[in-house]
């Protein structure tokens, strides 16, 4: 019993030099209503962007292999521009609520 | 081409005999060209063998121009469709999508056409994979996947294994993040 809380607890402790992290979902709208689909979005975590993603289609977006914590999420509805949201990112699944996009 | 086959048949053919013409009107030499050849020994002298090795290098040039099974076209117009302020949201199918080709055990086989950029390198384009049921996955040709690398041939992309596993969508419960808006840079 106390080598299993042993071994617990150095798993937690060596869980983010393992690179353990969340998936980040969620979907985008234009304020007209339908889906905003093949949208570029990245989400930065002190500093470090992810691969970007796009959207589907449907306005869904699904972020792999992002690292918990406080991050930004970033929308490039502009080319060279984005519409950044400050997130929280939890393990093993983070939704993010529908963005609006005009 | 295969409109102009008659063409080509005749430049192919009479094209060698200028710069052959030439060479021997003002520099006339005892020049030839022997060698084997798709199986014959040949032994060329004088214009003719000037005419035989341009007649070869033209040949060559035609064979590498694109076959006629595949035809690139291009299709312009302009759409009247008032109040659309995202053109990016204006998505024009091809149906069937002959670019693309899948098979039931979800291989799949995209034919693309690459421009290339300023410094002459492919400027390849994203792919999205997506299904009604699944997260849809993005990838950039342009560089390995997070745990597959891509194998690149000259003109071949093979993203093959299990590098493309799309995942379900909401297979686990999710924790709901409270969204800030952030000012604009």
């Amino acid at each position: 019993m106390k080598y299993l809380a042993k071994c617990t607890f150095i798993a937690v402790l060596a869980m983010p030099v393992l690179g353990w992290a969340a998936n980040v979902r969620g979907k985008l709208e234009r304020v007209a209503g339908y889906p905003a689909g093949y949208i570029r979005v990245t989400i930065n975590c002190a500093g470090r962007r992810t691969n970007s993603v796009y959207t589907g289609g449907d306005g869904f977006y699904f972020v792999p292999k992002v690292p918990a914590g406080s991050c930004v999420l970033e929308i490039w509805n502009a080319k060279d521009k984005p519409v950044s949201f400050q997130i929280q990112v939890r393990e093993p699944s983070t939704q993010v609520p529908t963005v609006k996009l005009p | 081409m295969r409109n102009n086959f008659y063409l080509v048949t005749g430049t192919v053919v009479l094209l060698p005999l200028v710069p052959a013409y030439i060479l021997f009107k003002f520099l006339p030499s005892e020049a030839g060209a022997d060698g084997p050849y798709s199986g014959l020994s040949l032994k060329l002298k004088g214009a003719f063998a000037a005419y035989f090795v341009v007649l070869l290098a033209v040949m060559s040039f035609f064979h590498t121009l694109p076959s006629d099974q595949v035809e690139v076209w291009t299709v312009k117009g302009k759409i009247a469709a008032p109040g659309v302020d995202n053109v990016s949201d204006l998505r024009i199918s091809i149906i069937p999508d002959q670019s693309q080709q899948k098979t039931p055990d979800l291989a799949f086989k995209i034919r693309l056409v690459v421009p290339r950029d300023s410094q002459g390198k492919p400027d390849f384009p994203n792919i999205v994979i997506e299904h009604p049921m699944f997260n849809p996955q993005t990838i950039h040709l342009d560089q390995d996947l997070p745990d597959c690398k891509l194998a690149k041939a000259d003109d071949e992309v093979d993203i093959s294994g299990d590098c493309l596993k799309l995942s379900k969508r909401g297979e686990t419960p999710a924790f709901e993040t409270p969204l800030v808006k952030l000012p604009d840079h």
